[in-house]
C-alpha cells in the first residue's frame, strides 16, 4: 500500500491486488509499537489515503491467474471476488506479498489454551482480557520456529515484541512475574534502550541453549516448565499462568508468484533480490521490485522504508521514456538453429523462447530479458547462438594469439 | 625443465574473478607471468570447444575461473560450468589429456589475494607436468 500511494502521488497508475478480503495485511495484528506508536491509526489512514486516491485501483479477494510480458509491457490476468476475470496492462511489478507468524506445534500449543502466541497476547492485552491482566506469572519463550532446523534464519521481531509485550503487562499490572526465555536477545538499535528498562522493571530473562530446549508439561492441570540456569548452573521450574510463545515469521508459500514472475526465492522461501547491496529492492529480472515480509522478516518502520525504496526505483523505469537493453546480448542465426530448445531451457531469465515460422521451430531472443551471460551460446549444439561483444570467432582470435 | 615457461589461458568472468584479477593487479600482488586472462561475461559462457583450441593453439593449462556458487550475477551461470567442466574432463580424457591441466575456481571480486595464490599453484602443477604440445602438426 505505501508502495502504491507512493507510486500514485507522482501520478503513476496502480493496480493494487491484495488476495485477502480487506486491506492491510499483517498490520491488522499489530496494535502498539515498543516505541509506543499506535499501528491501528497509521493503518487506517494509510487505507483511507489508497481508497481516496483516485489513481490507485484496490481490489480485496483477488487471485492473480497469469503475468506475461517484461519490463515495460506487462499483462497480468486477475481473477476477482465473484470469479470474474480482468486483463491490465502495466510496466512494472512491485511484489509485497508478506509473510505469516509461524503456527507452532510444540511446546502445547493447541493443546492447551494456556500457552498462546505474542500476536494472541497482544490482542488480549489491548482488548483488557481481565485473564491476561490478573497474571501471576508468565513465561515467554523466545527463538519458537527461529533459528531451527526448519527455519535456520531469526526473524528478528520476536525479541521486541516480547520485550514490548512485558512492558505493557507490568504497565497493566507491576505485580506480575515475568520469565523470558531466550537464547540470544536481539534487541538491535535502540531498541536496546527498551530492554534495559525492561531488565530494570523487573522482568526476568533466563538464557536456555539449542540443545537444552525448555521442557513444558501439564502436571495435573497446572503448566510446569523446566529449564537449566546457566548462572546458578542448576536446573529450574517455574509454574507460570500462561506460557507465551514467541513465534517466528514463515514466508508465504509464493512458488506461484515465483513462478509466474520468473524470479528466485532463497533456500527459505523469501523472495531474493538482485543484489544484498547494491541492488537491495530489485530482482534480477528488471522491472519487478520486493518489498515487506516477502523478502525478509523485519519491523513496520523497515518494511516502509523498502516499500517506498521499490516505488522510487519503480519509478525511475516508469518515468522514463526509453529503456536500453544490455548491449552484450545473444542473438539466433535464424538459418542454423534447429529449435531444440536447449538454449531456453538453460536460460536463466527466460530470455528465450521457441517459436514456429513457416513450420519450422527456431529459438527466438527477447532483447528485453536478456541480460547477456552467454550460457545460451556456449551450449548451443549448432553455433546458430551467438553474443554481441563476444562471439565465438573473437573469443577463438583471443585464445588463437597463443600461437604467435 | 627449469627454463619451461607453461602457456596459460585463465577464463574469467565479467563480475567476480576478473574483478578479482583486477584486484590482485592493484593489490600489486607477485603472480607467475605466464598466463593470459580472457574475459566472457559469465563463466557459463566457456564452451568446451574453447578448451579443445587453447590446447591446440600451444596452451599447456586452462584454468576456468567464476563466481562462488550462489553468487553468480547470472543467477546460476557457474553451475552450468560446474557441470560444464565434468563433462570437460571425460572428453579432455578421450582425447588423451591430462585433465589437471584443467582447473576450476571460484574467486570473488574482493580476493584477490586468493587470485594470485590459485594461479601460482595451478603455474607450479603445469610446471611439474611438463609441455603439453598438443599443437597440430603440420
Amino acid at each position: 500500500m505505501i508502495s502504491s500511494l507512493s507510486l500514485a502521488q507522482q501520478g503513476f497508475e496502480v493496480f493494487l491486488i491484495e488476495r485477502d478480503n480487506e486491506l492491510g495485511g499483517n498490520l491488522r495484528y499489530i496494535y502498539y509499537t515498543l516505541e509506543g506508536d499506535n499501528v491501528q491509526n497509521l493503518l487506517k489512514s494509510i487505507i483511507k489515503e489508497v481508497k481516496d486516491n483516485k489513481l490507485i485501483h484496490a481490489f480485496t479477494g483477488a487471485k492473480i491467474e497469469s503475468v506475461s510480458g517484461f519490463i515495460g509491457n506487462y499483462e497480468t490476468t486477475i481473477i476477482l471476488e465473484r470469479g470474474k476475470r480482468k486483463k491490465y496492462k502495466h510496466g512494472i511489478v512491485v511484489v509485497a506479498t508478506g509473510a505469516q507468524e509461524y503456527r507452532p506445534h510444540e511446546y502445547l500449543y493447541g493443546q492447551d489454551e494456556r500457552v498462546i502466541t505474542q500476536s494472541e497476547l497482544e490482542e488480549k492485552l489491548v482488548k483488557s482480557d481481565p485473564k491476561i491482566i490478573n497474571l501471576k506469572s508468565v513465561v515467554m519463550i523466545q527463538c519458537v520456529g527461529s533459528r531451527d532446523n526448519g527455519h535456520p534464519y531469526c526473524s528478528r521481531r520476536c525479541c521486541s515484541q516480547a520485550i514490548k509485550n512485558s512492558l505493557k503487562i507490568l504497565e497493566e499490572n507491576p505485580k506480575a512475574k515475568i520469565y523470558v526465555l531466550y537464547r540470544d536477545i536481539r534487541t538491535y538499535g535502540f531498541k536496546e534502550d527498551f530492554y534495559s528498562k525492561a531488565r530494570e522493571s523487573g522482568v526476568m530473562f533466563i538464557r536456555y541453549s539449542d540443545d537444552k530446549k525448555p521442557l513444558l508439561q501439564n502436571n495435573n492441570g497446572s503448566l510446569n516448565i523446566a529449564t537449566f540456569e546457566p548462572v546458578l548452573q542448576k536446573n529450574i521450574e517455574i509454574h507460570p499462568d500462561v506460557v507465551v510463545l514467541s513465534t517466528g515469521i514463515v514466508p508465504n508459500n509464493d512458488n506461484g508468484i515465483a513462478k509466474m514472475l520468473k524470479v528466485p526465492l532463497n533456500s527459505d522461501g523469501y523472495f531474493l533480490e538482485a543484489h544484498v547491496k547494491l541492488r537491495p529492492v530489485d530482482f534480477a529480472t528488471e522491472g519487478i521490485f520486493i518489498a515487506g515480509l516477502a523478502h525478509s522478516p523485519k519491523f513496520i518502520s523497515e518494511a516502509i522504508c523498502q516499500a517506498e525504496a521499490a516505488a522510487a526505483r519503480a519509478s525511475t523505469i516508469l518515468a522514463s521514456e526509453k529503456y536500453h537493453a544490455e548491449a552484450t546480448i545473444s542473438h539466433v542465426d535464424k538459418d542454423l538453429c534447429v529449435g531444440c530448445g536447449l538454449c531456453s531451457s538453460l536460460c536463466p531469465y527466460e530470455a528465450i523462447e521457441i517459436v514456429a515460422e513457416d513450420g519450422k521451430r527456431r529459438s527466438k531472443v527477447n532483447e528485453a530479458l536478456c541480460k547477456g551471460c552467454g550460457t545460451c551460446v556456449a551450449a548451443c549444439p549448432s553455433g546458430a547462438m551467438d553474443q554481441y561483444g563476444f562471439t565465438k570467432r573473437q573469443i577463438m582470435s583471443m585464445i588463437e594469439a597463443m600461437k604467435e | 625443465m627449469d627454463n619451461f615457461k607453461p602457456k596459460i589461458i585463465v577464463f574469467c568472468c565479467n563480475w567476480c574473478s576478473y574483478a578479482g584479477a583486477d584486484l590482485a593487479g592493484v593489490s600489486r600482488l607477485q603472480i607467475d607471468p605466464h598466463f593470459r586472462v580472457i574475459r566472457t561475461m559469465c563463466s557459463g559462457r566457456i564452451e568446451p570447444e574453447f578448451i579443445l583450441r587453447a590446447f591446440e593453439s600451444g596452451a599447456d593449462g586452462v584454468m576456468i575461473t567464476g563466481c562462488h556458487p550462489g553468487d553468480c550475477h547470472y543467477i546460476n551461470g557457474n553451475y552450468k560450468t560446474i557441470r560444464r567442466h565434468y563433462f570437460m574432463k571425460i572428453l579432455l580424457r578421450e582425447f588423451g589429456i591430462d585433465i589437471n591441466r584443467v582447473g576450476l575456481h571460484f574467486i570473488s571480486a574482493g580476493e584477490g589475494v586468493e587470485f594470485q595464490k590459485r594461479v601460482n599453484e595451478f603455474i607450479a602443477g603445469i610446471k611439474k607436468i611438463g609441455p603439453a604440445n598438443y599443437t597440430k602438426k603440420d
